[in-house]
């Protein structure tokens, strides 16, 4: 057995962690070619030149990220001085793409790389920068940009070379998310980062750069299989299960290694790659790809939806295909890396996610699952959230005064629900949220002002849009037969429960022309 | 009506030519340098052997238009030279004989530069 390999059950080695951390608001900026896609009336901005006034395809990635930034800025009603760390990462060298596009804002900043992973690792990283104590706001943004990305990793533009089918096509977009403490004297998230699973580096020998989906997809088979053995979920507990990048021929290769290895991929997978773009119509081969990919998309699409609670829980993995040029040149296969993010619009009942988990010895690992029941005991009279003291965030909605809202999954009919996760009792029962109102945010309003362009001259067409009520309107409908199939579930039609066994069987497997 | 039937003869030489290679970009894992490598190459033998110049002969620019038609003129050049000059003659050959070419997709990329800005495919 290649994947699956379990030695992480008797090592000290951390999985994944719980978090409890606010996700405020979130923006995208996108280019043309997505802006034509099945998502585009979702994404905040876009500009159908793509160089968002600037000289250089470079600069235009830099102008995304600082034009995303603000925007969610904007929507949160916050200012940069309000964030104590920023997680910034693009696909250029020396991630200068971030550099330049950020040294605007006086948050101090680490850049990243991590190929198209960059977005959930910015999360990850920006997460556990507030669970620490370190921060208590943070924000991530990552973008790239076809221009660039092809300069920076094959060939110029004016090159003209041809496209294999394995091909996938960069985004040309960027996105921003803003990270936020959950405490009282803080505006109430809409949605939370629940959970965090760094992903380790897999290289399964693929050399062809052209391939990026196949080089990719095992490192997510690894990541997903040590979540869902270290959590005790199962892929049939969330929405949906979001991948970054894998693309049409990396999709479809996780799903049969997932299906081998146990934990079959159901209607809830989802591919960022493969819904950003029409493949047919827009000649864009295996799909999408690139750090603005999965960033635009998450902003654009699932947070939103989390944020409308028209889903309950996700799972998010970005995936990084960590080439360089030279190291194709020289013949090296292409290590990829995927990293988890769970996100959640409402916090779980008893969890541990406060500051005590610190106090925790990093040796009783092991004794993870229960040292977690002990605590979710110990809290049955506390707060519904026991975060630090004075910072009950939701209201302090116990058990007793849960809504029951029909509109919601309901929580326990499923019984497949209940054998998959038993093995972490206070997260297989999916508590029903705390009450509506008392996570509700209304966004202010961005309306237009906000983005001054520096080029007079040439500013770039932008529109601009806070957190849909309903992005469910801008789904493909006027897709592809075949894109509708891949987007079928409507979340209003309750059909919603993720532990509906029909999700089982493994959905058709797209492989043509790759 | 000889431009006609000439036309006719380069479009299918030359298509058939630029198929092989999109077909190899497609089913194989080359990737477009090395696709480019083995058309000179093949070029360069199948001049050397006599065969591409019967076909330039046939098709006009759908051969010589093609990479394949930048070997076998490397190859003519090459012979050329090494009967004028002896053994230098396999130095100088090759780029002497393709100087125009290249000097002229020198030229005329750094005219269209001038005139346009790369972007994206519509």
């Amino acid at each position: 057995m290649i994947f699956g390999r379990k030695e992480w059950e008797n090592a000290l080695q951390r999985i994944f962690m719980d978090t409890a951390v606010g996700v405020i608001a979130g923006a995208s900026v996108v280019g043309k070619k997505e802006k034509e896609g099945p998502l585009g009336a979702l994404f905040d901005l876009h500009d159908p030149t793509g160089r968002f006034g600037q000289k250089t395809w470079e600069s235009a990635e830099s102008e995304m990220q600082r034009l995303a930034f603000n925007t969610a800025l904007k929507k949160a009603g916050l200012r940069d001085s309000d964030f104590d760390l920023l997680f910034g990462g693009d696909l250029l060298n020396q991630c200068v793409g971030s550099a330049y596009g950020l040294c605007g804002f006086h948050i101090p900043y680490c850049g990243l790389y991590g190929a198209c992973s960059t977005s959930a690792e910015g999360l990850i990283l920006a997460s556990l920068a507030i669970t620490s104590g370190f921060a208590t706001r943070t924000a991530v943004v990552t973008s790239s940009h076809y221009c660039s990305a092809e300069r920076q990793y094959r060939s110029p533009l004016e090159y003209g070379g041809q496209r294999p089918p394995s091909a996938q096509w960069t985004v040309t977009g960027a996105g921003a998310f803003l990270l936020s403490r959950v405490s009282e004297e803080l505006p109430p998230p809409t949605v939370f980062v629940t959970r965090v699973c760094p992903g380790r580096v897999v290289d399964m020998g693929i050399r062809d750069a052209n391939n990026m989906g196949a080089a990719m997809a095992p490192a997510a088979v690894d990541t997903l299989l040590r979540f869902f053995s270290a959590s005790g979920e199962h892929p049939t507990d969330y929405d949906w299960i979001v991948t970054g990048d894998l693309g049409f021929e990396g999709g479809a290769i996780l799903r049969n290694l997932m299906e081998a290895e146990g934990f079959p991929l159901g209607e809830n997978y989802r591919d960022c790659g493969q819904m950003i773009y029409r493949r047919k119509e827009q000649d864009v081969h295996c799909g999408g790809s690139g750090c603005g990919c999965s960033a635009s998309v998450l902003a654009a699409h699932f947070l939103p939806r989390l944020a409308n609670r028209k889903d309950r829980r996700i799972l998010f993995l970005a995936t990084g295909a960590m080439m360089s040029p030279d190291s194709i040149k020289q013949g090296k296969s292409i290590p990829a890396v995927a990293h988890l993010v769970e996100f959640s619009y409402y916090l779980p009942q008893n969890s541990d996610c406060g500051k005590e988990r610190f106090s925790m010895d990093f040796k009783n690992q092991k004794e993870f699952p229960e040292a977690r029941n002990n605590a979710g005991q110990g809290n049955d009279a506390a707060p519904a959230v026991p975060l630090a003291e004075g910072e009950g965030p939701l209201d302090g909605s116990t058990d007793a005064d849960q809504p029951t809202d029909p509109a919601l999954p309901s929580a326990a009919p499923d019984p497949d629900l209940q054998t998959t996760v038993s093995a972490s009792p206070e997260w297989s029962k999916p508590t029903a949220p705390p009450p509506l109102t008392a996570v509700k945010t209304d966004h202010p309003s961005s309306e237009g002002g906000l983005l001054s362009h520096p080029s007079e001259n040439d500013p770039p067409v932008v529109t601009e849009q806070a957190f849909r009520d309903d992005p469910d309107d801008a789904e493909p409908a006027d897709g592809t037969e075949a894109l509708r199939k891949r987007l079928p579930r409507g979340c209003d039609e309750d059909e919603g429960d993720p532990g509906d066994g029909a999700a089982n069987a493994p959905g058709e497997i797209p492989t043509e022309g790759c | 009506m000889d431009w006609v039937t000439g036309c006719l003869k380069a479009f299918l030489v030359g298509g058939i030519l630029c198929l092989i290679a999109q077909l190899l970009i497609d089913r194989t894992k080359l990737t477009p340098a090395r696709i480019l490598v083995i058309y000179v190459v093949t070029g360069v033998f199948l001049g050397a052997v006599g065969i591409y110049p019967a076909l330039a002969e046939f098709a006009g620019a759908g051969a010589s238009v093609p990479l394949t038609g930048f070997g076998a003129l490397i190859a003519k050049g090459t012979a050329e030279a090494v009967r004028e000059y002896g053994l230098i003659g396999a130095l100088i050959g090759g780029l002497s004989s393709s100087a125009g070419g290249i000097a002229a997709a020198l030229v005329f990329g750094f005219l269209a530069c001038l005139a346009v800005k790369g972007k994206p495919l519509e």
